[in-house]
Order: structure tokens, then C-alpha cells, then sequence
């Protein structure tokens, strides 16, 4: 998470530099071979790298924001006080309840915060013998009730995506 | 020598100054105490966690205390949690007379049951 912040301050300090020579008064006229390439084109592109190095100072201030939100506890009153559970023990639980019901086969949590509850995308492969509808059904019942019923908190959606399938043996 | 930043009381025989630090260890010690309940770190809540698991608060005579914890897996994290906070407040106002104002608790993960120490 530092690593997008870091991004982020060096993009947006190449973007002022970029910005600051375009906006200097010197003489940008560039001889390129016999050619003159005229100053306004100079302060022209330099406004140009100014403007990419902004938008991608943007990206990773918007990337950074949204692992933030993904990361934030969710939150829910006690009556001695909060109760700040973080969507790394949930997706814990949730692995550890999905191992037990797939055993061998191979999944993957994400888990998205959606005010004071959540949403969960399970990506799986398809176990062999395994009727998709019916195994999709028996995996959102699993992870709501035992998910809301271990951590009381509300289990908005379970999606499930199917990527492939496997083969035991 | 600085005073450690703590609570001050007027007792007829004399002032009573109860440091952070000390809140902050009876708190960690109750919570030792309790089954189903680790450091972040996945080990046994010890006195040397005090210090980077709990914060103590002091707002206006009354204490505030912040942790970050481990459950075992298979626990029922809102009751455990509630027992917690019980547990950690009536410690915390029987030893020192304050009022505990909340016990803020942040579940940080979870501990399998051969991780626990």
C-alpha cells in the first residue's frame, strides 16, 4: 500500500517538473539536425508529459484509495464498544470453510466492503462430478450464514465464478 | 524526571497517579486470561504486547481502551469479543476506580488451533 503512495508523489513530482520547464521562461527552441523545432511545440509536449504523468499520479492515488477501502475494518457497536473486524480475518474464515467444503480443490477470496457490509467473489475451478448451479447454491448458503453468524456481520452477496475445472486423481 | 502521563485523583490522604501503562497492562493481563483469544501476532497475549496492542486513552477522568487482537478459529468473534470487553472492564474499574468509558476491539485475524502458543 506504501509502494502505490510512493508511486504516486514521484509521478506527481515528475508532473511539476514537466509542468515547471513548460511554464519557465526559457528559450525551448530545440535544433534537431538542420531542423528548428519552435518553442510553443517544446512547451507543448512538455505540457503533455506534464498531463500523462498527472493522469497516472491520479491512477495510483485512486488505486491506493480503493485498497484502503478494502482493507478498512468493518465496524459494528458493542455494548462495552466497538467491534472492528478487518476483511483479512473474514476472508480468513471464509478459506478456512471453503477448504473444509472443496477440500482439494483450488479457490481464490476476494472481498469488497460495502458500508458496514460486505460482498465476497469466490473464483474456483468446477470439481469433477460437480453440478455448477447446485454447488454455487450450496457455497453462498455456507458463507452467509456461517460468515454473519461467526462475525455478525451482513453478507451481502457471495458470487461465485467458475474458471475451470479439475481433476482429483 | 517527567511524571508518566496518567490519571490523577484527590484522595483525602493524597494524590493517586495511575499511569497509562498500567491500564493498559491489566487490560492485557485479563485478556491473557480469556480462551480463544491471541496477540496479532498469533502468540499468547503477553506483557510485552501491551505496549503495541493496547492503547489507552484518557478523556475526562474516563479511560478508552483500544486493542488489536488474534481469535481461534471456530470462535463466535462478537460473543468472544463481548466477553472481552466485560472482562477487560470490570478488571480495569475494580483495580483502579476509574470509569471505563469503551473497550474498542479491532480483530486483526484469525489463529488456526495449532498456531496458538
Amino acid at each position: 500500500m506504501t509502494f502505490l503512495l510512493w508511486l504516486e508523489a514521484l509521478l506527481l513530482f515528475v508532473a511539476a517538473v514537466f509542468a515547471g520547464l513548460g511554464a519557465a521562461g526559457f528559450n525551448f527552441s530545440l535544433v534537431l539536425g538542420s531542423a528548428t523545432v519552435p518553442e510553443l511545440v517544446v512547451r507543448g509536449v512538455l505540457g503533455l508529459f506534464s498531463a500523462a504523468f498527472l493522469g497516472g499520479s491520479s491512477l495510483a492515488l485512486v488505486a491506493w484509495a480503493g485498497r484502503v477501502e478494502r482493507h478498512r475494518p468493518l465496524r459494528q457497536p458493542g455494548p462495552r464498544g466497538l467491534i472492528f473486524i478487518t476483511p483479512y480475518t473474514v476472508t480468513q474464515l471464509a478459506s478456512q470453510l471453503l477448504a473444509q467444503e472443496l477440500e482439494t480443490t483450488p479457490f481464490r477470496i476476494r472481498l469488497r466492503p460495502q458500508g458496514d457490509a460486505l460482498s465476497l467473489r469466490v473464483f474456483l475451478s468446477l470439481p469433477e462430478g460437480a453440478y455448477v448451479p447446485e454447488l454455487a447454491e450450496r457455497l453462498q448458503e455456507l458463507l452467509t450464514s456461517e460468515l454473519s453468524q461467526r462475525t455478525g456481520l451482513k453478507i451481502q452477496e457471495v458470487q461465485v465464478v467458475v474458471h475451470g475445472t479439475s481433476r482429483t486423481g | 524526571m517527567a511524571r508518566p502521563e496518567g490519571l490523577r485523583g484527590e484522595e483525602e490522604a493524597g494524590r493517586i497517579n495511575i499511569a497509562k501503562d498500567v491500564i493498559s497492562t491489566i487490560a492485557a493481563l485479563v485478556v491473557a486470561e480469556i480462551p480463544g483469544v491471541f496477540a496479532p501476532t498469533g502468540d499468547a497475549f503477553s506483557q510485552g504486547a501491551v505496549r503495541r496492542h493496547v492503547d489507552t486513552e484518557l478523556l475526562g477522568g474516563r479511560v478508552r481502551l483500544a486493542m488489536r487482537i488474534a481469535v481461534e478459529y471456530g470462535r463466535v468473534v462478537p460473543e468472544l469479543v463481548q466477553e472481552l470487553q466485560e472482562k477487560v472492564k470490570f478488571e480495569v474499574e475494580r483495580m483502579t476506580a476509574l470509569p471505563v468509558e469503551a473497550v474498542d476491539v479491532e480483530v486483526c485475524r484469525v489463529v488456526g488451533p495449532k498456531e496458538g502458543g
